[in-house]
């Protein structure tokens, strides 16, 4: 391939994905309405007042309903809820309208009966959840969402003071920031510094990452992170920036170093397949070229379709929460099994066949090399003792 | 268990007990197949986990049988699976001894 | 070995050399066996060896089947169903009758003409003929067969040597009455009054309620008041009750006959007047809006009990559930309870559902033991979950009383909050202590207007009930091995850490829908359940007409 094909090439991949996220620009355009009447069959009639403020009718009883739609940050982006409010200024219905979450984490949330507790209430009587534990970023996002909602309306149809927008809530968010830069600190420090002992402070580390960075605090970066990133929803705020965080410093080590500093020192799960292989000390699986290339398009494929339909948590097919949170569908949860028994019998089952990392790695690679002055790049990219190897080889002739 | 009959429970336990015997002494001739040898303590906790996941197989399945069969599913895989890495720890630190991990 | 001979049958030089024949035998040579021979192990041990290695993975394999096969079948066996046990399953036809069908039944072959039995055939009519002419003095043994008027007498003068018979034995049973009346047959006093509560108290009690009789029917049919004092004496005809040996005697004998009338579980209690409602006493003008705080006397004990409803359907609420299954049974143990006790001569009272109350049911259970508190409001029993519907007999017989228990039930709903997060109308509170103060004790107190408001548009044929807490309570369970592991285990575990790992589970592994999904369609619902319905309560399925329009999302 000459370099101007692979520059074209390299150029087209962005190119497709912006595409992708105009056209999905265009689709939700137009949608409101239809997403409205959608909160119960009961709604029909839809019809716009105000930038974010409906009225509708109910088919049951004739009624006039004024419905509101507001944002707050959730986990992995806004999270968008709609009240319908009656002319008595009673709530009958609330509905989830956008989120970035993943289906099934909402699921959990949401089953946690948060929108039947304003059903039926009075939005000058609205309650006050504190007796509740357990309460989530998402539950805060829905409970604010139609706290701020109700409000509008009532602002709008009924004279009642508007109440000031509260922050987003607070998790150990600090905590887990700094975790990351510490964890990617102590990584590039590995990499670079000769030290003794290295295998085990390595393996030290990448146990440190899986019981920080799996279990306690879940903030390993997925392709929702990815898709979030591209079509810049973080700009309007996200709940929490750790799992963005951790991958933006996971592409920038790559671009420094040129090695898959996360992959290799601190990804909780790649720790986790490789602990097991070590206990019956298996080989890595023999790679063909066709299974690469089946999987970077199949990465290409999602993004597309994530940027287009503008739901990044439906990129997520990777095992990461199912196997450290609990969260994702009955088909992840068998693809986690398997990966974790395929991991006794092959190295690193997930990273070295389906990995999303690993082809993302491998267009920023294939990127730079397309655009870089071509000797000095053949040559860095090689060990060291490659290095020497290649050079005697070309003096040899 | 076999409706209809009183005694065809007691002879299934039964068989089900005789079947063990088997198992061990299968699991000592693979040793001797393999030219190892675990001593008694490291050969009750081996059996111990095989039982062990045989439980929780049993138990997912009585989930199945009460008509919750997500909750069995979800019950085999999520306890299972430390079993099957408890086994190959087992038999990594028992049998096929290389250095520990 | 070879025999010295090449291909071609020639002889050459090296076959020579190693033909034996050609050895002369040394006296130091022996017969060295073949080394291969040695080292060959007898045929009977590799059999042996390879029988253990392939049976050992055979049986391992055997055992992970056979342990899934017997788990799935104790999930499923009848014997899982607390309170319904076989009979109910259809488990009592075990005998499999197909490789015994015959065409025609022994003795079904007619023989001669067959005929229609008439009403005279049928003893007890010539009977009750016969003893209603004497009492109303159309005729009497002394006139004789010949003047006997009517069917009956047609009947006997066609058969003329039963007659006599039948004489002899309305004498005998007049006499073996006046027995009774005067108290001769006191051995038989137990069973008497057995017989007696199934008879009358069940069979052929002649008010409204078919069981048990309400005095509120008898003062709608009458117009007269009848007051706790009278009517819980009204089927008393002893002079004097029975007197028991002690109150454990009591007790015993009494909780023994509560589960042969059909309850599941049973605890007697000191009757405690603050859980009796004021202002209403069954029986008096407008339910007994103006009765006060009275506390009838007699009113000393009380015996509680309480049945499950249908397993399989409570998973499936809310459409596919119903309370009267449970209801219905524990109304028959409660009227069968009462008129045993009255036979004993004592009084008794029963309070039963669907509404026919002077007392609230929950605190008497919590009191005796039966049940702790739970945050949807009702009482969970240990055998039963929430699936419990109780009832009572109040009466003032001097029992052992039982004491309340505690199996750390309320801790565990501070935790969970499955039924409040499943409440379709979200009446459940989700506050993690109970704070609210309910008429003196902390309480989570259940919203029963919103619960209500479930009712009243749920897909029920009488707008009552809903049941959705009551199903997907990790307490509710059938009885199996696993949930008999943890109903001993996690009440025993000082650290919590049993119940901990029992709720991570049940939340993790088990699909509940979320609440809105339970409602009806027209209110946003997706009539969800947490179980599929079974297939006797799918109209779909067996009958024409109806068009499947929905989906089941449920486990099953």
């Amino acid at each position: 391939m000459s370099d101007f094909a692979k520059r074209i090439v390299v150029l087209l991949i962005p190119a497709t994905l912006a595409l992708a996220w105009v056209g999905g620009e265009m689709r939700k355009q137009g949608e409101m309405g239809r997403r409205l009447s959608h909160i119960s069959a009961d709604i029909t009639q839809v019809r716009q007042l105000d930038q974010d403020l409906y009225q509708a009718r109910r088919k049951s009883t004739g009624d006039t309903l004024f419905i509101t739609s507001d944002s707050y940050p959730s986990y992995g982006g806004p999270l968008t809820v709609a009240t319908a409010v009656d002319k008595q200024k009673t709530i009958l219905y609330t509905a989830i309208l956008e989120s970035t979450d993943t289906r099934s984490y909402l699921e959990k949330v949401v089953g946690f009966g948060i929108l039947n507790v304003y059903t039926g209430v009075r939005i000058d009587q609205m309650p006050k959840l504190d007796g509740i534990s357990g309460a989530t970023i998402s539950s805060t996002a829905i409970t604010r969402g139609i706290e701020a909602s109700a409000n509008k309306i009532g602002v709008a149809e009924f004279g009642m003071p508007a109440i000031g927008k509260e922050d987003a809530a607070a998790t150990p968010e600090t905590a887990k920031l700094l975790l990351i830069v510490f964890v990617f600190a102590a990584a590039l420090f590995l990499v670079y510094k000769d030290l003794p002992r290295k295998k085990q402070l390595r393996a030290g580390l990448l146990l440190f990452s899986v019981v920080t960075m799996g279990f306690l605090f879940g903030t390993l970066f997925s392709m929702s992170t990815v898709v979030s990133f591209i079509s810049g929803t973080w700009l309007e705020g996200l709940a929490s920036y750790s799992a963005m965080l951790c991958m933006v410093l996971a592409i920038v080590t790559f671009l420094v170093t040129r090695k898959k500093v996360y992959c290799t020192y601190i990804c909780p799960f790649g720790a986790v397949q490789e602990g097991l292989g070590k206990i019956t000390g298996c080989k890595g699986p023999e790679k063909y070229p066709w299974m690469e290339w089946i999987s970077r398009f199949f990465v290409w494929a999602i993004l597309v379709a994530a940027l287009y339909f503008q739901t990044p948590s439906d990129a997520m097919y990777e095992p990461f929460s199912k196997a450290f949170n609990f969260i994702g569908s009955g088909i992840l949860y068998g693809l986690t099994i398997l990966i974790v028994i395929a991991s006794l019998v092959i190295k690193r089952p997930w990273c070295n066949l389906f990995c999303p990392a690993s082809s993302i790695f491998f267009y920023l690679r294939f990127a730079r090399k397309a655009f870089a002055p071509k000797s000095t790049a053949d040559i860095s990219n090689l060990p060291l003792h490659a290095v020497f190897n290649e050079k005697s080889k070309k003096e040899a002739g | 268990m076999f409706p209809g009959t009183t005694i065809l429970n007691y002879l299934f336990w039964m068989g089900m007990g005789m079947m063990q015997i088997l198992v061990i002494a299968g699991a000592y001739e693979w040793l001797k197949h393999f030219k190892k040898s675990v001593q008694w303590w490291q050969m009750v906790l081996i059996y111990g986990c095989f039982i062990s996941f045989s439980l929780v197989v049993a138990g997912g399945f009585t989930l199945m049988g009460e008509y919750e069969s997500q909750g069995g599913w979800y019950f085999i895989g999520y306890l299972g699976l430390p079993h099957v890495i408890a086994m190959a720890i087992l038999l990594k630190l028992f049998v096929f001894k290389k250095a520990p991990v | 070995m070879k025999n010295g001979k090449t291909d071609t049958g020639k002889k050459d030089g090296m076959s020579i050399v190693s033909d034996p024949a050609n050895y002369k035998k040394h006296e130091m040579d022996f017969n060295e066996p073949q080394i291969d021979e040695a080292l060959k192990p007898e045929k009977s041990d590799v059999s042996r060896r390879n029988f253990l290695k392939l049976g050992g993975v055979a049986a391992a394999t055997a055992t992970v089947a056979g342990a899934g096969a017997a788990g799935f079948k104790i999930g499923r066996s009848d014997d899982a169903y607390t309170g319904y046990g076989r009979t109910y399953q259809g488990g009592d036809m075990f005998f499999n009758r197909e490789p015994f069908r015959v065409k025609t039944a022994a003795m079904m072959e007619p023989v001669g003409k067959v005929e229609r039995p008439d009403r005279y055939d049928f003893i007890f009519d010539r009977i009750g003929e016969i003893i209603g002419m004497i009492q109303k003095g159309v005729w009497h043994p002394g006139m004789g067969l010949e003047k006997l008027p009517g069917g009956v007498g047609d009947y006997y003068r066609k058969h003329p040597d039963k007659y006599p018979i039948m004489m002899d034995s309305l004498q005998k049973y007049g006499k073996s009455r006046e027995d009774w009346k005067n108290g001769k047959h006191l051995r038989y006093t137990l069973s008497a009054a057995y017989t007696e509560a199934l008879c009358q108290g069940g069979m052929y009690n002649r008010h409204g309620a078919t069981i048990p009789e309400d005095p509120d029917d008898v003062f709608k049919e009458t117009g007269k008041p009848i007051p706790p004092e009278e009517w819980d004496y009204r089927h008393v005809k002893r002079e004097k009750p029975m007197e028991f040996k002690s109150p454990q005697h009591a007790a015993k004998l009494i909780k023994r006959m509560a589960h042969l009338f059909g309850t599941s579980i049973v605890a007697i209690g000191k009757f405690d007047p603050r859980f009796m409602f004021t202002n209403k006493m069954r029986g008096m003008p407008n339910g007994g809006a103006e009765w006060g705080g009275k506390v009838p006397e007699h009113w000393k004990s009380i015996i509680v009990f309480g049945v499950p409803m249908y397993w399989d359907q409570t998973y499936s609420a809310i459409g596919y559930c119903t309370s009267y299954d449970a209801y219905f049974r524990s109304r028959v143990t409660a009227g069968l309870l009462e008129r045993f006790i009255n036979e004993l001569g004592y009084p008794a009272r029963a309070q039963f559902p669907g509404y026919h109350y002077e007392i609230m049911m929950e605190p008497q259970l919590l009191l005796t033991g039966l049940a702790e508190y739970s945050r949807s409001g009702m009482v969970m029993v240990p055998e039963l979950g929430c699936n419990v519907r109780p009832a009572a007999v109040v009466t003032n017989i001097d029992f052992e009383y039982d004491q309340p228990i505690s199996v750390k039930m309320s801790e565990f709903c501070m935790k969970c909050k499955i039924c409040a997060e499943a409440c379709p109308s979200g009446a459940i509170s989700f506050e993690d202590e109970p704070n609210t103060v309910v008429r003196g004790f902390k309480r989570w107190k259940l919203d029963e207007e919103k619960c209500y408001n479930q009712w009243a548009s749920g897909q029920t044929v009488d707008a009552l009930g809903c049941r959705v807490c009551i199903g997907v309570c990790p307490y509710s369970r059938k009885n199996t091995w696993i949930h008999t592991i943890s109903r001993e285990l996690e009440p025993r575990d000082p650290t919590g850490l049993v119940a901990d790992g029992l709720l991570a589970m049940q939340k993790n592994f088990f699909r509940i829908p979320k609440g809105q999904d339970f409602q009806s369609d027209w209110l946003g619902g997706k009539e969800d359940v947490y179980h599929n319905p079974p297939w006797y309560l799918r109209a779909e399925e067996v009958f024409e007409g109806i068009e499947k329009t929905w989906e089941y999302h449920g486990m099953s």
